[in-house]
């Protein structure tokens, strides 16, 4: 029961980050919750082994790219399948024991094109484009969870950039920007 | 303007993603993690090592009873187990545990072993007699009679020093070295079913002889009677004919032996430098496809082989290529091995 108590403790301030992570590095929402939720009870089983409770947010994300990555080699006829055409339709919003933020179709949308185009890069210049672009993670953090140099960081940003701009530029280029941002 | 777009559609997928953040009641509830295996007593670990040895030898010696093609092409029969093996392994993930120390000593005793017995071996094959009786022929030393063939002796010294590796394993307290673990237990296989296919020549030397003995095409009719043993020595032209037969054999299976070798050595140096970054090398070997096209390599090769013996008995083909079958099956039973291993590993080092 201690070690219950420690981890929630623990996870309580960083999960909603982590799970978003987790979502973001996959091909559909409901398989980001998937990964996290795996992640979470390697993560409860491994918590005796960690020796500082302050490390427990890079510790829990480095669990989250590991469990990731294993899924990828685990399912890689999955990279075949087609995405999701819609997977906010069926949300559960309206139940009691979900946050609800603000939320629009329109932004659904370009968060579906978002999602296509990160499934489009490598796992390692995925993880960091998502942890540096969307999470605010710095280059040195980065590396430091991929377990590589800052320099191998840069060199996944630039190249996952190049490829993100060409597959824009391939299908994209005539989308409009959201309301409120102009070219 | 992309570049706009793209940060634009970041900033959507975030708040995508976080538009329905369960709460972490809501999040705890649903899985919870299965309690740990309490560890069993072992009471005799080393045991557990020898299990895939108990199942080469097994199917090998069954394959030699069932089937007169494993008698003439052991090394069929050990490629075949191998990649039998490998499918149970891919089924089932704790087939065998690894063990680093006793594959690093296994691979330490058995290679120069192998290579002191085909020594041997080969200065009896080219110093020997020609035997030749109402049964057939054979070539071996011209004084004494062999009580153990060559593939038989090369069974039971890897059995045997496979136990004493795992012996010695569990009463040395030194973990090894992982990055070769694999290779060392790699080169042990290849070694085995590279000397069993050196020793190909000395069966196609059996071939060959009972063929033209029985054959009346003119090179056996220095025999006197259908019944009557006669030796030839070395030097006749009929020695010299077969042992030229059997370097292409010996050349299919030095081949192949240096095919896997060179792989497991790939697969070292790979893990070596895996330290530092991803090796796509070892990701390709571990792709979920490698070990059923390893075996289904060697199932082919081993149906070709033995319809070119049956070709061969009918007077109808020519045995030269069934070494090259045997080449290629034991090759896709290697890789199928080799893939299983890293797949395993992988696991272990995730979990």
């Amino acid at each position: 029961m201690e070690g219950n108590e420690r981890f929630r403790a623990l996870l309580e301030p960083v999960y909603a980050g982590a799970l978003g992570f987790a979502r973001h590095l996959s091909r559909a929402r409901a398989d980001g919750d998937d990964l996290f939720h795996e992640a979470l009870i390697r993560a409860s089983a491994k918590l005796a082994t960690l020796r500082d409770d302050t490390a427990f947010k890079p510790w829990l994300y480095r669990i989250v790219i590991s469990v990731h990555r294993n899924r990828l080699r685990r399912a890689f006829w999955r990279r075949f399948l087609p995405l999701p055409e819609q997977v906010s339709s069926d949300e559960p919003a309206a139940s009691g024991n979900y946050r609800v933020s603000d939320w629009s179709p329109d932004a659904a949308e370009a968060a579906r094109r978002a999602r296509e185009a990160l499934t489009t890069l490598p796992a390692a210049q995925r993880e960091a484009i998502v942890l540096y672009e969307i999470e605010g993670w710095q280059v040195d953090e980065i590396a430091l969870l991929q377990r590589c140099s800052a320099s191998a960081v840069k060199s996944r940003l630039v190249r996952g950039r190049d490829r993100l701009r060409a597959y824009y530029e391939a299908r994209h280029a005539a989308v409009p920007l959201l309301s409120g941002e102009t070219p | 303007m992309i570049d706009k777009l793209i940060t634009s559609d970041f900033a959507a997928l975030a708040a995508d993603d976080r538009h329905a953040v369960p709460t972490l009641e809501a999040l705890l509830g649903a899985p919870r993690p299965s309690a740990p295996k309490v560890a069993r007593a072992k009471r005799a670990p080393w045991l557990l090592p020898i299990g895939p040895v108990v199942v080469v030898l097994a199917a090998a010696g069954v394959l030699r009873e069932v089937n007169q093609d494993f008698v003439d092409v052991p090394q069929l029969a050990v490629a075949l187990a191998v990649a039998v093996m490998a499918l149970i392994g891919l089924v089932y993930a704790d087939f065998a545990k690894p063990r680093p120390l006793a594959n690093l000593v296994a691979a330490g005793l058995f290679i120069p072993l192998a290579g002191v017995g085909f020594v041997i071996e080969w200065h009896h094959h080219m110093t020997g007699c020609l035997f030749i009786d109402g049964n057939g022929a054979s070539i071996g030393p011209c004084q004494a009679a062999r009580i153990v063939t060559t593939p038989g002796f090369a069974l039971i010294s890897w059995s045997a020093i496979m136990v004493a590796a795992a012996v010695a394993a569990r009463l040395i307290p030194w973990k090894g070295s992982s990055a070769w673990n694999i290779p060392a237990q790699l080169a042990v296989l290849v070694v085995l079913l590279t000397w069993l296919g050196l020793n190909l020549y000395e069966d196609i030397s059996i071939e060959v002889a009972r063929f033209h003995f029985t054959h009346p095409s003119g090179i056996g009719a220095e025999r006197w009677a259908p019944y009557q043993s006669r030796v030839l020595l070395g030097e006749s032209e009929l020695v010299k004919f077969i042992r030229a037969h059997s370097m292409e054999r010996m050349w299919d299976a030095l081949v192949s032996g240096a095919v896997s070798f060179a792989l497991a050595i790939s697969i070292g140096i790979s893990g070596i430098r895996e330290r530092n970054r991803p090796s796509r090398w070892l990701r390709l070997l571990e792709s979920p496809a490698i070990i059923p096209l390893g075996i289904t390599v060697a199932a082919a090769n081993l149906v070709l082989a033995t319809l070119q013996q049956r070709l061969f008995e009918l007077h109808r083909g020519d045995p030269d290529d069934i070494s090259w079958f045997a080449a290629c099956g034991s090759t896709g039973a290697i890789v199928a091995f080799a893939s299983m291993l890293l797949r395993r590993r992988r696991r272990e080092a995730l979990s």
